[in-house]
């Protein structure tokens, strides 16, 4: 039955031949159909004129009328009331018409006389229900209409020959309005041959059926470029489940593009800046190096001067030792023929010259001398040999990779006897080593911390221009995570207003000139950053200074890279 | 001259004195070694003293120190360095407040340089001794015409 709650149904039967109108009109009237009203009238022109004052909700109508004939007269109706339920009478051996009007809007047809009560009633509700459905149809559809109109992002529907078979009005807006029946690549790209599948979303869903998206460079009509980003996902599928068509929209992502370029150039830009200081602080940490090793050169060149200088004078001395015993050794020669030859005035005139020369020479002070000569040079070239190999071991240039065993006490000593020139007139050096294990470390590195902070304790106590030689503490020790060193003068300390910046780099105490202010900032990133340690400093003024380092025991030294490495078995 | 000369060299290195000492064996003067300053002055105080050869770097009192009270003290005494420092301001503050004759670097040449300096230095002050005595002389003449 047709809804229940229907209301009562308005009808009009436009028919020329009253006969049949009166009897369909008996018809309707003897139905079960719950009824409002039945019009019934002849002419189109009498059915328009009733239409346009009247709801109605079904036309009952002959298209074969006296004012009009054949489809023209249901497109006259169609025309005026589009949604009022239409069935179409036609004549026998007209189903033909019936059918095309059916294509053109009505929602039935019956042929005359051939029709009885019931078929009529159940033409009547199938064409309500069908124009009701028709209705919802149209609606969800403009609705739809609507909404893919309203996105202001462009969207396009393709086939699988890739042209594109529907677009909406943004696409048309942003890329012209010939877009229909040409291929996408054409269209949006000017492109002879298809995008590659590497780069086009739409052949990616083509190709598996699933959703992708692309990002691509777009000119529009305007002839502006503009960033998309492309979601593309199968719409419709054949019965294999494979898509036929492929439906594509496109967000305008240009603003972010620029805003991601903009992000990237700057990122590039603090890249450089970046490698630059690292270069930078490489020199920096370089020129620190040669300036500590040119403090050091004075220091150990003088330390050489002394016995190079005795045992070079010795050596000059030795050698006219030599001239004289050689000039003995002659006149023994003439004494030894004196004898072969029995001469023996000869013999002790000879003799006599020979006591002479001795005296005159002072040889037995020679000979006294000869031992402790040779004992002082020899002291002295150890002494040379021994600062050389303090040296080496200092800067451990023959050390074959950067991290190795370093015993603290052992750098220690070979730090002092390098600095030995410049501590020995202004300080006394006194050592408390506890009994440390070997940590890992690069052991030049760790030696010119302490040598930086050694001189400065040093140059501290040094200007005070004191009377009394300054002291230096050193003090070695560990705990159960790390190898610690003390290293406390009793120098003029550092004021607290100076004690925040002291690892700064170039902040610096000393007069222009004297100071790179770099030591104790490549110390610091020496131990902390290189070595994973603590270096910290407790000072009073007047009272002294005390640095305190400290190398975790399970070193795992990194950045090494940056430290000049040479690679291993390199 | 015929009376005897002394030298007195100063180094707190006394391996460095017994090279020296080797080396200057042969030579025609007395030779006085002291390993400070301190010692170099008591020295000083007992001897007669006619060239100082000092090393500049010493424990307590400096090279320069016992220059400067040599210059005040016996100012006759020709003052020699002998020293491994070499950097220009060392070298300017022993001439300038040293007022040395020489200055020798360490490590030095015995026969070449060492040996003809000293020599040079006692012959310098025995002219600089005539000449005083020279002028002495004729401010003795000057005042002895002024008495009459």
């Amino acid at each position: 039955m047709y809804s229940a709650n229907a209301s009562p149904l308005r009808i009009l039967i436009l028919e020329d031949d009253m006969i049949d109108g009166q009897q369909i009109k008996r018809m309707l009237s003897r139905s079960s159909l719950v009824l409002d009203r039945i019009e019934l009238t002849d002419y189109l022109e009498n059915g328009l004129q009733l239409l346009a004052v009247q709801d109605l909700d079904i036309i009952l109508l002959d298209l074969n009328l006296p004012d009009s004939n054949g489809l023209a007269t249901l497109k006259s109706i169609e025309n005026t009331c589009p949604s009022v339920a239409k069935i179409v009478i036609t004549g026998e051996g007209d189903e033909q018409l019936g059918l095309q009007a059916v294509a053109q809007g009505a929602q039935d047809y019956l042929i005359k006389g051939g029709f009885d009560a019931n078929t009529l009633i159940r033409a009547i509700h199938y064409s309500l229900e069908r124009k009701k459905s028709e209705k919802a149809l149209r609606e969800s559809k403009s609705q739809l209409d609507a909404m893919l109109e309203s996105l202001g992002d462009p969207m396009i529907m393709v086939d699988k020959a890739l042209c594109i078979i529907w677009t909406n009005e943004a696409n048309t807006n942003l890329f012209g309005d010939d877009a229909i029946g040409n291929q996408c690549h054409m269209f949006y790209h000017d492109e002879e041959t298809p995008c590659t599948s590497e780069s086009s979303a739409i052949i990616q869903a083509f190709q598996d059926g699933g959703a992708h998206s692309c990002d691509a460079l777009m000119t529009d009509k305007n002839d502006r470029q503009r960033y998309f980003h492309w979601t593309a996902n199968a719409a419709l599928r054949d019965k294999e489940g494979k898509p036929t068509t492929v439906i594509a929209i496109g967000r305008d992502i240009t603003d972010r593009k620029t805003a991601e370029e903009s992000i990237r150039s700057a990122y590039n830009e603090v890249e450089r800046a970046n490698h630059e200081l690292k270069e930078m602080q490489s020199q920096v940490v370089q020129s620190e190096k040669l300036a500590s090793i040119g403090q050091l050169a004075a220091g150990v060149a003088h330390e050489m001067n002394t016995p190079v200088g005795f045992v070079s004078c010795n050596f000059e001395t030795l050698e006219s030792y030599l001239k004289k015993i050689l000039e003995l050794l002659d006149m023994y020669e003439v004494l030894a023929r004196c004898v072969e030859a029995s001469d023996k005035n000869h013999r002790l005139e000879t003799l006599k010259r020979i006591k002479e020369a001795k005296v005159k020479m002072r040889f037995d002070e020679i000979l006294g001398d000869l031992q402790g000569l040779f004992e002082d040079s020899r002291e002295g070239l150890g002494r040379v040999t021994s600062i050389i190999q303090n040296l080496r071991d200092f800067s451990r240039i023959d050390q074959a990779c950067d991290l190795a065993e370093y015993n603290l006490n052992e750098g220690i000593k070979t730090t002092l006897t390098v600095a030995r020139n410049e501590v020995k007139y202004d300080a006394e050096v006194k050592t408390e080593f506890g009994d440390v294990p070997t940590v890992f470390c690069n052991a030049g590195q760790i030696n010119q911390v302490f040598l930086n902070i050694l001189v400065n304790a040093v140059q501290a106590i040094r200007s005070q221009e004191r009377e009394t030689p300054g002291t230096i503490l050193i003090r070695t020790y560990s705990t159960d995570t790390d190898v610690v060193c003390e290293i406390q003068d009793n120098g003029p300390g550092i004021s607290e207003d100076k004690l925040p910046r002291i690892f700064d780099p170039f902040f610096t105490t000393k007069p222009a000139g004297k100071g790179t202010g770099l030591g104790l900032s490549v110390s610091y990133d020496i131990i902390v950053n290189k070595h994973k340690g603590q270096i910290w400093v407790d000072s009073n003024s007047n009272e002294g200074t005390k640095f305190t380092i400290t190398l975790p025991l399970t070193v795992a030294a990194t950045d090494n890279a940056d430290a000049e490495s040479i690679p291993a078995g390199g | 001259m015929s009376e005897r000369r002394t030298v007195l060299f100063v180094d707190d290195e006394v391996r460095l004195l017994r090279a020296l000492e080797r080396g200057v064996a042969d030579e025609p003067y007395d030779k006085l070694f002291a390993e400070s300053a301190k010692e170099a002055l008591m020295l000083l105080e007992e001897n007669d003293v006619q060239v100082l050869v000092t090393d500049m770097r010493m424990p307590e009192m400096s090279g320069l120190d016992l220059l400067r009270i040599v210059k005040q003290r016996y100012p006759n005494i020709v003052r020699i360095v002998l020293s491994g420092y070499t950097q220009v301001t060392t070298l300017l503050t022993a001439i300038n407040e040293g007022e040395i004759y020489r200055f020798i670097t360490k490590p030095w040449k015995m026969e070449e340089d060492f040996r003809p300096c000293i020599r040079q230095a006692l012959e310098y002050h025995d002219r600089q001794t005539e000449r005083d005595q020279a002028s002495d002389a004729l401010v003795t003449a000057d005042q002895s015409d002024n008495a009459d």
